[in-house]
């Protein structure tokens, strides 16, 4: 079995700054949401909206980035995609300067999850600190209020521990009716489906290192150059 | 500096949704406008903050071309010098 390699004379070069940090950042802000923040919490939407930001900051880059990381260098291509996986078979690896076609594909396929997860996120979430605004809030937690208030009543020296959980069971059962509502089944859908391509996407790192070198995945690491 | 960078992003994201949910809530005047200012310069400097890293990075790979080809003539002087 011979491997071929074309355009040996240039050496991959890693990855730049911005996109070593817009890619741990964002993996590491998706982690964290899938595992640690409660679902609809308030450190679950401040997570996505520093997801949003950072997505944002990359997007951006594709546009004024070096070549390497430009849009342009990894147009969504099934074609090429195919002529990649055609590359497999016949034992050949040709250098890529940017993402390799199946891998712009997979780029293309998470930023899209991510943005219908911010987008559906929002919507059901709203602005940051909308809660904190008096006249915002009014509606939703007049029923929390209520509670809270009926609470105090019943059993004079209740302290704030009891206010709290009213306050958050009321949440709850907002959260609940919330469910009901097809932005909550279209996010986490869309999550699940982001996990199976970060799943996915590993497993292309972990094929393409063993097939074309430590390279691949040393371009990512920080202070890697 | 990309750290800056994407801390800026950060807090003009936070500056733009605060200044959109004012906006759906408050009556437009002065504390509306300067924060709206605010949030376009924010985003303004995330834009010439990434420009900058950008021109950083591409001079950082001149000189380290421009320090690989010195390399070379260097290593050639000393083969001619000593052949």
């Amino acid at each position: 079995m011979t491997m071929t390699r074309t355009h040996e004379a240039s050496p991959r070069r890693g990855w730049d700054p911005v996109v070593k940090l817009t890619h741990w950042t964002i993996a590491l802000a998706v982690l964290t949401n899938a595992i640690v923040t409660e679902e609809g919490s308030s450190a679950h939407i401040w997570v996505g909206y520093a997801l949003a930001a950072i997505l944002g900051l990359r997007l951006l880059w594709g546009f004024i980035g070096p070549a390497e990381a430009r849009f342009t260098a990894f147009p969504p291509s099934p074609v090429r995609a195919l002529a990649h996986i055609r590359e497999f078979r016949e034992h050949r690896t040709t250098a890529q300067p940017s993402h390799n076609p199946l891998g712009a594909l997979m780029v293309y396929a998470i930023w899209s999850c991510l943005l219908v997860i911010i987008a559906t996120g929002i919507a059901m979430a709203g602005l940051p600190g909308a809660n904190d605004r008096p006249d915002i809030r009014g509606q939703e937690g007049a029923s929390a209020s209520v509670s809270i208030t009926a609470r105090s009543a019943a059993m004079p020296g209740d302290n704030y521990a009891h206010q709290t959980d009213d306050a958050r069971d009321a949440g709850r059962k907002g959260d609940k009716e919330r469910d009901e509502g097809p932005l909550v089944e279209i996010h986490e859908t869309a999550a699940n489906l982001l996990y199976g391509l970060i799943l996915l996407h590993i497993a292309g790192v972990i094929f393409e290192t063993r097939r074309s070198g430590r390279q691949v995945v040393l371009a990512m690491v920080p202070g890697h150059r | 500096m990309t750290v800056v960078v994407a801390l800026q992003a950060l807090a003009a994201l936070f500056f733009i949704v605060d200044f959109v949910g004012d906006t759906a809530s408050d009556r437009f005047g002065t504390h509306l406008l300067v924060e709206g200012i605010a949030a376009g310069a924010l985003l303004a400097a995330v834009v010439m903050g990434a420009l900058q890293v950008r021109s950083l990075l591409l001079a950082a790979r001149q000189d380290e071309i421009a320090v690989a080809m010195a390399r070379g003539a260097a290593t050639d002087l000393i083969q001619l010098r000593f052949a």
